[in-house]
């Protein structure tokens, strides 16, 4: 399965973008869609909490989400992110995956939303990226933990080895 | 995905596209520094604050959560991620 992606000038340059519905029960955010730069630099998958104002999900309720025990550099900042663990990512051509991601809820951050490496790892995703043609990529083989039970079992059962 | 998910987003990804194509118009209309609400692409809410836009959006009877709804930088805004 290819997805194709749009590139977009943001931020200092072309960025490679990918917009999903995002909901979560623990944050009472039913269903809204949220656009991503799909980041291969980024480790981590994060939204901002600007970007959840629309969603009406609940400011309390993120607040009281766990925050990240290290913080990391974003945006030229360091931020203490939450985790959320009960996104769940629905997007075109029937794509669907639960996947925790962190909150950036500090004020003075970038408001951006960044899908990073480890959802690009977790699906088993190769990212192709042109920005001279203007043209990116999400490519996954058919046979991957997407649609595959014994690999899913395989990746988690290499996780645990680790 | 049902069909109207898929419009929902497809349209979504229409405006964002419009939004990212038409800086200068949002130059035009001072908009840079605000959230900028895009919708059937065209600017439909715009503010310095989140919230205030999408109160703009639910007055017209549009559903926010499904709007798209970016930061205009201003022009030569580099940010490392």
């Amino acid at each position: 399965m290819k997805i194709r992606l749009a590139v977009e000038d943001h931020l200092g340059g072309p960025r490679a973008m990918i917009s999903f519905f995002v909901k979560s029960e623990k944050i009472n955010l039913k269903l809204g869609i949220v656009n991503f730069i799909v980041d291969s630099g980024s480790p981590n998958t994060m939204i901002s909490s600007e970007a959840l104002k629309p969603f009406r999900a609940s400011m309390i309720k993120i607040r009281r989400l766990e925050k990240r025990k290290i913080p990391i550099g974003f945006g030229g900042s360091e931020i203490n992110p939450r985790i959320l663990d009960d996104a769940e990512f629905i997007g075109l051509k029937n794509f669907k995956t639960n996947f925790p991601v962190l909150i950036c809820d500090e004020e003075n951050a970038t408001h951006a939303n960044v899908l990073g490496v480890d959802f690009l790892e977790e699906h088993n995703f190769t990212f192709t990226f042109n920005p001279k043609k203007r043209e990116a990529y999400l490519e996954i083989e058919e046979e991957s933990e997407l649609c595959s039970n014994d690999q899913l079992e395989k990746n988690e059962t290499k996780k645990r080895e680790k | 995905m049902e069909g109207q998910e898929t419009q929902l987003l497809e349209k979504f990804n229409r405006d964002r596209e419009w939004f990212f194509d038409n800086r200068e118009v949002l130059k035009q209309r001072n908009l840079i520094g605000k959230f900028v609400a895009v919708s059937g692409c065209n600017i439909v809410a715009s503010n310095k604050e989140m919230g205030e836009v999408v109160s703009i959006l639910e007055n017209k009877g549009l559903e926010p959560s499904m709007t798209f709804i970016e930061f205009a930088h201003p022009e030569g805004s580099t940010i490392l991620l």
